[in-house]
């Protein structure tokens, strides 16, 4: 009996402290909830952002011409307009269009507070994905089995803290794309040195720091992976398969490729001088191997689409005419081009979508008109109206294909252009899932995702002062 | 001059084809789209606005207009489900946000409203109903009797407070006014619904309601439908159908089904997506080919390929041989027509291990003369896959022989290919249902939500053409009844009278009754 003293000790601490935690957000959400006060958050949020806005304006016009704000940030501002004019006309509260808002200035803060602390902190850019990956490794092993109220066939979905398994899934596949761009980005230097430069005299040329960090990375990776394939959520497995590949492709360019083939013996870097031989190979022969993978993906639709085995079955239900999971996703799609094409310039409002497709849209057979809120892009267009969804659609196409910060003759920033891709990469993880899942309009994949994007499109003088940092960095490691 | 550059290095293909698939996308579901919903505000005489809602069917012509006012509580937003059930049979639906708090105030509106509606070209002034629920039907009720001379052809009270002994001043006046009313348009027909277990409204209310209205010489139809509490549900559906159908019934007169187009056929006539898709694939083959020219132009020599390139080539081949193959097989033997050879092929290719046995039997079955594979293969397959599903056992015999067999009139022409599309429609009813009892109930509700019960001359009693145009008599209703029960897995079959029988898990019974109003 005594020695179950500290178990309930610790347990009751832990369940004192949840509640309070918990009771505080209820309370907080009941503020934003309320209409009386969540005007106000709206208008400080608003002014945060064009407080922030003028700021990177300012750091950027300081910086020089070549650092003044891109021009994708009007798409940006017309989005965000046609949404506040939208919420003021409206006149009643909306969590949506308040996360979408709190997303957006989220994203922007992060990005003002690195370009403003770039002195004292010249690597913060670098700390930000060690500190998101140590809050999805928490999340990864948060109560994996308290929560059973997902559940597919008869395994339990994991939800992670949070009341949905397919944002889980989503979080712990942007985790897994980043740590693996951490693992990169500390291998990265060998592998360019072993190509351009004098080799290192020890065995792996990895310092024991290096070391940990590809190993804490491995481990995040593991413990990531391991949720997003107990999320059993379809979605989040494309899209991170998508930014994976991403990743790879970004991976390509990078590195200074000569004919394809490994120029140098592989002895001295270990496995390192498989990674571009292999990016290389893939570049030359995509066509056949998307073939393969094509045809393989076929086959095994053919002859496993009645297996047993629960990952096999869930990813191929994707395809499986009878499952009415995609097919009432699907139905949902055609109820929002519905409504948009009923409210094209300005969308149905803030709230509006889903009861509107509840009463005026569902089609008779069914009876859930939730499946709406789960392609975000869409809802966007039934919510604000096509040109609002065209600009967000600019806006992230602008931002995901802005040119790296280096530049030909300047190699030594190729770190930051790396960790930009990741962060990137990341991005286009919970864009795909945005689709599929949803995810703008909830404050924890929202803040992540405009983090990320933001960060991953952010001027070279907002990521680091100079590249010297990045210089020192290289020095020590040699 | 940077856009020009763009457009040459290609840049804007992608972009510009993911706009055509977006409008692509969206001109498909407006054309999906069986109804048209027009929103709009009006002015009282007092400049006060309310918010209004036109549900009109597609193609949007002149058609019987239906107004309706929701019970207390109720919205506009809430309101559209009804408004759709009774859109559906060619009625053009109106409902507003009326003043709940004040009769005069609704009255005004109401009267802006019928304005309105008279210089629609959509409207057909000469075919009105009013359908009043709860509170509206109070009010429409008092809105009549003070405004007689605005009286609709029909008006349907729905749970309304009907005659209310309390106040035998105003039900004097009622009867005084009602009288007025039969005066002034004797062609005002009223339908009086109520549930028999109202909590709210006692049913005998409306049933002296009745009486007055007949003493006083108006053609009046009473339905006390039993067990229904005030808000209809469960029934709300059927109900809102049956008196949907009642109103076409009378508004449009003898013939009234005779040009009847359902959604589901409007539906099936709307082009394929890939139509709408064409462009987008032209512009991306375009595209394309242009790219593959510059690219062909830039390469200056081909590099040889080394061994790994070529055994991944080859490997590429093979594999997409064996999907092709694979493909072909198992999606063009389903399009031959039963044969001892086709069902061979199927045998060895097709059928799993645990379906052999529902295959042989159903191949077994005279009932496949000119009928293609693939309905016995949908049949085998779906059929299986329910029987997995559902909460409830039912013994191999019984489920092969009233589950399993797609025959349900005998007949040697009768048309099979029914199961996917009943069960894709009632299966999500019925899923989280564990007696056989509450399924056929749910069943028999919702397949009378879909279908219209009509006297037609010579309509057609194959299943997938009642179901395509949701409209049939009383024994094609029996036979897309007992397909639907089978769909689900519920063993059903037609008694020698015509009429559904189900198995509740120990015997065969009378599977449950429908709801329709005679008018």
């Amino acid at each position: 009996m005594q020695g179950h003293c500290p178990e309930v000790f610790t347990e009751s601490i832990w369940q004192a402290s949840t509640d309070s935690v918990l009771s505080m957000l209820r309370k907080i959400t009941a503020i934003l909830q309320d209409s009386d006060s969540q005007w106000m958050v709206y208008l400080c949020l608003g002014i945060y952002f064009i407080s922030l806005l003028l700021l990177r304006w300012k750091a950027g016009k300081s910086a020089g011409k070549a650092h003044r704000p891109a021009a994708r940030i009007y798409w940006l501002l017309y989005l965000l307009a046609v949404g506040s004019i939208g919420y003021a006309i409206q006149g009643c509260p909306s969590m949506p269009a308040l996360i979408f808002l709190a997303g957006v200035v989220i994203g922007q803060g992060i990005v003002v507070w690195m370009a403003f602390n770039v002195r004292l902190f010249p690597n913060s850019a670098f700390r930000i994905p060690h500190v998101l990956l140590l809050f999805l490794c928490l999340a990864s092993v948060w109560n994996t089995g308290s929560h059973h109220s997902y559940e597919y066939a008869t395994q339990v979905r994991w939800t992670g803290p949070w009341d949905n398994p397919n944002i889980f899934g989503l979080l712990m596949g942007t985790g897994i794309v980043l740590a693996i761009g951490q693992i990169v980005l500390t291998l990265k230097p060998k592998i360019q040195r072993r190509e351009t430069g004098p080799l290192q005299s020890n065995v792996t040329g990895l310092t024991a720091r290096q070391f940990l960090t590809i190993g804490s990375n491995l481990l995040a990776v593991i413990l990531l992976a391991c949720g997003l394939f107990h999320s059993y959520s379809r979605g989040a497995w494309l899209a991170t398969f998508c930014g994976l590949a991403y990743l790879a492709c970004q991976l390509s360019p990078s590195i200074s490729w000569k004919s394809g083939k490994p120029a140098i013996p592989n002895s001295e870097f270990g496995i390192l001088h498989l990674v571009p031989s292999c990016v290389s190979r893939v570049k030359n022969n995509w066509l056949p191997i998307i073939v393969i993978l094509f045809s393989a993906g076929i086959l095994l639709f053919w002859h496993f689409r009645q297996t047993d085995w629960h990952p096999a079955r869930r990813v191929l239900s994707s395809v499986n005419p009878v499952d009415f999971s995609w097919r009432n996703r699907v139905v949902a799609w055609e109820g929002a081009l519905q409504i948009s094409s009923e409210h094209p310039w300005f969308g149905a409002g803030w709230n509006q979508p889903r009861p509107l497709y509840e009463h005026y849209y569902l089609p008779p057979r069914l009876q859930e008109g939730a499946a709406i809120e789960m392609n975000d892009y869409l809802l966007l267009a039934a919510t604000l109206g096509i040109p609002t969804l065209l600009c967000f659609v600019t806006y992230l196409g602008l931002s995901l294909t802005v040119k790296g910060n280096s530049g030909k003759q300047k190699a030594e920033a190729d770190e930051v252009d790396w960790l930009q891709a990741s962060f990137r990469a990341g991005a286009i993880v919970l864009l795909i899932g945005l689709w599929f899942d949803g995810g703008l309009f909830k404050l924890s994949t929202a803040a992540v995702f405009w983090v990320l994007l933001e960060l991953g499109s952010a001027m070279k003088h907002e990521m680091t002062r100079t590249v010297a940092p990045v210089r020192k960095t290289a020095n020590i490691d040699q | 001059m940077k856009l020009l550059n763009s457009l040459q290095t290609g840049k804007f293909v992608p972009a510009i084809f993911l706009v055509l698939v977006f409008l692509g996308a969206l001109l498909w579901a407006k054309r999906q789209d069986p109804f048209s919903r027009q929103w709009f505000t009006l002015k009282t005489a007092g400049h006060d606005s309310f918010k209004c809602v036109a549900v009109l069917p597609k193609p949007v012509r002149k058609c019987p207009v239906v107004i309706y006012a929701h019970g207390a509580g109720g919205t506009l937003m809430n309101d559209g489900n009804d408004l759709r059930q009774m859109a559906e049979l060619g009625l053009a639906v109106v409902s507003w946000e009326y003043n709940q708090d004040n009769q005069a105030v609704f009255s005004d509106e109401f009267k802006s409203l019928l304005n309105y509606l008279g210089r629609q070209n959509w409207a057909d002034t000469n075919a009105v109903c009013w359908v009043g629920f709860s509170l509206g039907a109070n009010r429409m009720l008092d809105f009549a009797r003070t405004h007689p001379k605005l009286l609709p052809q029909l008006l349907i009270q729905l749970g309304g407070r009907g005659a209310d002994q309390s106040t035998p001043d105003s039900l004097l006046l009622a009867a005084s006014n009602q009288r007025n009313v039969g005066s002034t348009n004797s062609k005002c027909s009223i339908l009086l619904v109520h549930g028999e277990a109202d909590e709210v409204f006692p049913w005998t209310n409306t049933w002296k309601l009745a009486s007055i209205l007949k003493a006083n010489g108006l053609p009046v139809k009473l339905e006390i439908i039993p067990g229904l509490p005030h808000g209809m549900e469960p029934e709300r559906g059927p109900v809102f159908r049956s008196f949907a159908e009642c109103c076409r019934t009378h508004l449009l007169g003898e013939g009234a089904w005779r040009n009847y187009h359902s959604i589901a056929q409007w539906q099936a006539e709307a082009p394929p997506l890939w139509w709408f898709f064409l462009p987008a694939l032209i512009w991306m083959v375009g595209g394309l080919l242009i790219w593959l020219h510059h690219r062909s132009n830039r390469l200056i020599k081909k590099t040889r390929l080394d061994r790994g390139e070529m055994v991944l080539r080859w490997l590429a081949a093979i594999l997409a041989s064996w999907a092709i193959a694979e493909c072909t097989i198992r999606m063009m033997l389903p399009q031959f027509p039963v044969s001892s050879k086709s069902l061979s092929f199927a045998n060895h290719f097709l059928i799993q291990s645990k379906s052999q046995a529902d295959f042989d039997f159903l191949a077994g079955q005279p009932i496949w003369h000119e009928q293609k594979l693939k309905t016995l293969l949908s049949h085998v397959e779906l059929a299986g896959y329910n029987r997995k599903l559902i909460n409830w056992q039912v013994d191999d015999n019984i489920y092969r022989d009233y589950v399993l067999s797609p025959a349900i009139t005998g007949r040697p022409d009768e048309q099979l290919n029914w199961r996917r599309s009943l069960w894709e429609e009632f299966y999500p009813r019925i899923r989280h249902e564990t007696v056989l009892e509450d399924a056929a109930q749910a069943v028999m509700r919702h397949l009378r939500e879909r279908v219209t019960i009509a006297t037609l001359s010579n309509p057609s009693h194959e299943v997938p053409d009642i179901w395509l145009r949701q409209i049939t008599d009383e024994a094609g209703f029996e036979i897309i009844y007992v397909a639907a029960l089978r769909s689900v897995g519920i063993p059903a079959h037609l008694a020698t009278n015509g009429r559904a029988l189900c198995w509740d898990g120990s015997k065969w019974q009378n599977a449950p009754e429908h709801i329709v109003f005679h008018w």
